[in-house]
């Protein structure tokens, strides 16, 4: 009787521990907004590094004059590997008026792999500039 | 004999079987020795029985009433109290190695709230971004090939 009881708690304090663990997994996102030129160059950046639980977003909102870009990246820990949520949503502000877009794209990545997200879309204009959203996602470790 | 036919005869010897079966069957142990044996046999068993006295169960029924008595001789209320701070103690240390699991688990987790809120940059004026197709997710590895 005095086994079982004590064999209960010890479930209980593992049970409990595994549980606060696994809650308190921490991720690292890196997420780098770019424009990115026709030759490849990088004319701007801001590096950005935020820290989450899987399945809790980061938004980066980029304010680019006529247009509003929010990024939200959602990652999930499946195996080693991450699956990466990411929603871009696109207010274009005009003379001919407001314009939105929205897009939703999920990728498998390995930890700390690159991604590039483009939310203005790949197809180069004019100018060849281009908005690009470089990201990765790690756990974060003691 | 068969059993079913041994089990006819206690029956009969217990008055057990009503007519017109009794009949019958009296009429069997009258012709058939064997069956009449077998009724001698239920007959002397039952005499037996009933020759040995009952023993006298007193001494026993005041054992049992006294080691009764001595298990009853707490008064209730005081026995459930006695059981209540046994459950309240068992739950606090219930709850106290759950907790203490729990504070065990955040110990051993990489620390760092995080810190989710919506991040804002500003792009500088005069980059001419334009909206030119829909958003689209690449690996960089693939980027980097398709550009060679």
């Amino acid at each position: 009787m005095k086994l079982r009881g004590l064999l209960f708690l010890l479930f209980s304090v593992l049970f409990s521990w595994s549980a606060a663990a696994q809650q308190a997994e921490v991720l690292t996102v890196k997420i780098t907004p770019q424009v990115v030129e026709r030759d490849q160059s990088v004319t701007w950046e801001q590096a950005l590094t935020r820290t989450t639980r899987p399945g809790v977003p980061v938004v980066v909102k980029i304010d680019a004059e006529s247009l509003i870009i929010r990024v939200t990246v959602t990652p999930f820990v499946r195996g080693s590997d991450f699956l990466l949520v990411v929603q871009g949503e696109v207010k274009q502000v005009g003379a001919g008026g407001t314009h939105r877009s929205t897009t939703l794209q999920s990728l498998m990545v390995p930890p700390g792999e690159p991604i590039a997200f483009f939310p203005l879309g790949r197809e180069p204009g004019e100018s060849g500039r281009q908005m690009v959203v470089m990201m990765s996602v790690e756990t974060q470790h003691e | 004999m068969k059993d079913i036919e041994r089990m006819l005869v206690s029956a009969h010897e217990d008055g057990e079987v009503e007519s017109p079966w009794k009949q019958r069957l009296e009429k069997r142990l009258a012709d058939d020795p064997v069956w009449a044996a077998e009724a001698a046999l239920h007959r002397r068993v039952k005499a037996a029985l009933a020759a040995d006295q009952e023993p006298d169960w007193t001494l026993a029924r005041g054992r049992v009433k006294d080691a009764l008595a001595a298990r009853h001789a707490l008064p209730p209320v005081t026995r459930r109290a006695h059981l209540t701070w046994i459950s309240v103690a068992a739950a606090a240390l219930l709850v106290l190695a759950a907790g203490g699991g729990f504070w065990l688990g955040r110990q051993s987790a990489p620390t760092g709230a995080p810190d989710v809120a919506e991040v804002q940059v500003q792009v500088p004026k005069a980059m001419g971004l334009k909206l030119s197709g829909e958003g689209q997710l690449l690996m960089a590895s693939t980027l980097q090939r398709s550009a060679r």
